[in-house]
This record gives structure tokens, C-alpha cells and sequence, in this order.
């Protein structure tokens, strides 16, 4: 049977490598792909996936048992480790329309990334949590530190956005 | 009888909850089959929202960097066996500990501002430069 997240965190906070590596194959992917819906670039979303785990390897201590979900905790490091680096950055140039109409499949993707990137960070958030993740919005609310209901209103400001978008391209 | 759905409503609908509308509640669902039957402008933003899920769907595929995993699993070190001790004592004291500390770091900024009773004899003195403190040595 395969260990439970809880007493895998159990394990690492007392140093275990192994019940580490298990829980890394576990989180990367999900990580990995908040991280890059998040920031739209591969090397970002591979910079934070490595913060978010190395700092779950040395501060696994600090999880509190029962009190959130060990998934929406694991986010909740992803996402202020990409608002950080977000931070950081200078604002993102507006994607052109020019660039948002191909048929390729590789770059139909990067168009679909940018459509996503070119919400605010807030709904893209709640987007990539709730509707592209399996966070429930009552877990998306403890991640983005505001009400539910808030939540909810950014996921239909989200998917009004992403329409017009694609309605205009 | 349901009530008629309005096209605005309808459209918050699709926002709110998406295009399946097998996830809506079951009386909205049956006010909005009714206006679907109608309305070609309804029509029109279910297909929207339809296209909206497909490339929502699209977006749900990532696949991780090959060697991402194990570059991190050879970043994290070995930890000293006293770590979590540390990490519960520095968690768990930092409060008490910065509440002693502030009275006495308030104590040490007033002793060190604050002008002794010689220093304030001095300042007092030099208000008056008139009065000679030559003349209260009493010669021995």
C-alpha cells in the first residue's frame, strides 16, 4: 500500500531520503505544471518546482497535521515562491494578436499559455487551481488567502476573459 | 414551471459553472434547456463556452523537464539529526523570547539617551553663561 502525503511528511521531517524521493515523484508533476501555468516558462516553473521541495525537505516541520491538506499546503509554498519571482520580474509585455492564430499543436499550446497569461495573476491562479487543477475552491480560497465566494468570482471574471480572447483572435 | 431564464443569467451561468450543465442545479438546467430551445444567441455562448472547456482540456497536459526530479532529489542534503529539534525550538520560541527581549530593549535605548545626573548639571549651567562656577570652588 502506498504511504499516505501525511506520513510521508512524518518520515522527511525526521530526515528519511527515501519517503523524500517518494513524495518528490508524487508533488513534481502538479507542482510543475502550477508553477508553469503560473509563469508560462519552463525554466521558472523548474526554478520554483525546486524551491517548493527543497524548502519541503528542510522546513517539513513546519506542516501542521489536519490543519490543511498536505496538497493545498504544497501549493500554497508554490504560489508565494511564483508571486517572489513574479515580484521580481519587470511587467510581462501584452501578448500581440498577431502571435495567437496557428494550427500547430506545439504552438496552439504556447498560444493557449499566453491567453492564460494575459489574466491577472489572481484568476489565473484560481484557473490554474480549480479548473485546470483538482482544487477544490474552498482550497484555492486558503492558497489566494481570501473567501470562497472571491474565488468564485474570479474563476467567471477568468472564463469571460479567456472567451473574449478567443473570441477576438 | 420553471421560471424563463434570461440571456444574462444564463451567460453568469456558464461563467460560474462552465459548459457542462450537468454540473448546474437542476432547476436552472431545466430554465436553461428552455432557453437553448429559443434562443440562437444562447446557442451561440453555449458553443463558446464548449470551445472554452476543449481548450481548458488542452491546458490540463504538462509533462516535467527529464532530470528535474532527480536534480532536486541530489540538492537535498542530508540534514544534521538535531534539525528538527532546532526548527520546533526556533518556531516555538521566537514569541516568548522577542517579548522578554523588547522591555529590555526599550530599558537600554532610554539608559542611553536619557542624560545622566552630572550631564544634566552641565547643560542647566551652560543656559546661564553668566555665573561663573569658579566662584562655588571652595578653595582648599
Amino acid at each position: 500500500m502506498e504511504p499516505s502525503d501525511e506520513a510521508l511528511m512524518a518520515a522527511i521531517t525526521q530526515g528519511d531520503k527515501g519517503a523524500f524521493d517518494v513524495f518528490l515523484t508524487r508533488h513534481l508533476p502538479p507542482i510543475n505544471a502550477y508553477a508553469y501555468r503560473l509563469t508560462g516558462s519552463r525554466a521558472d516553473a523548474d526554478d520554483v518546482s525546486q524551491d517548493v521541495f527543497l524548502k519541503v525537505w528542510q522546513k517539513a516541520a513546519t506542516y501542521r497535521k489536519g490543519k490543511v491538506k498536505v496538497t493545498t499546503w504544497l501549493h500554497t509554498i508554490a504560489h508565494n515562491a511564483v508571486v517572489d519571482l513574479l515580484r521580481r520580474r519587470r511587467p510581462q509585455v501584452p501578448v500581440e494578436e498577431s502571435t495567437l492564430t496557428t494550427t500547430d499543436p506545439q504552438e496552439d499550446s504556447e498560444r493557449l499559455h499566453k491567453l492564460l497569461g494575459a489574466l491577472p495573476l489572481n484568476q489565473r491562479t484560481a484557473v490554474a487551481l480549480c479548473l485546470l487543477g483538482e482544487h477544490s475552491t474552498r482550497e484555492a480560497a486558503h492558497i489566494l488567502r481570501m473567501t470562497p465566494r472571491a474565488v468564485e468570482s474570479l474563476i467567471s471574471r477568468a472564463r469571460r476573459s479567456l472567451k473574449e480572447a478567443m473570441h477576438h483572435e | 414551471m420553471n421560471e424563463a431564464m434570461h440571456i444574462d443569467s444564463f451567460r453568469a451561468l456558464l461563467d460560474a459553472r462552465g459548459a457542462d450543465m450537468n454540473d448546474w442545479p437542476h432547476a436552472q438546467r431545466l430554465a436553461a434547456q428552455a432557453l437553448l430551445r429559443a434562443s440562437t444567441e444562447a446557442q451561440q455562448e453555449l458553443a463558446s463556452a464548449q470551445a472554452l472547456e476543449q481548450t481548458l482540456s488542452a491546458l490540463r497536459m504538462h509533462s516535467v523537464t527529464p532530470g528535474l526530479a532527480t536534480r532536486i532529489s541530489a540538492l537535498a542534503e542530508p540534514v544534521d539529526p538535531l534539525r528538527p529539534l532546532f526548527d520546533w525550538l526556533t518556531e516555538k520560541l521566537w514569541r516568548p523570547a522577542a517579548m522578554l527581549l523588547a522591555p529590555l530593549m526599550v530599558g537600554a535605548i532610554i539608559g542611553a539617551t536619557v542624560p545622566g545626573e552630572e550631564e544634566r548639571y552641565d547643560t542647566y549651567l551652560a543656559d546661564y553663561p553668566w555665573i561663573d562656577t569658579q566662584e562655588f570652588v571652595i578653595d582648599e
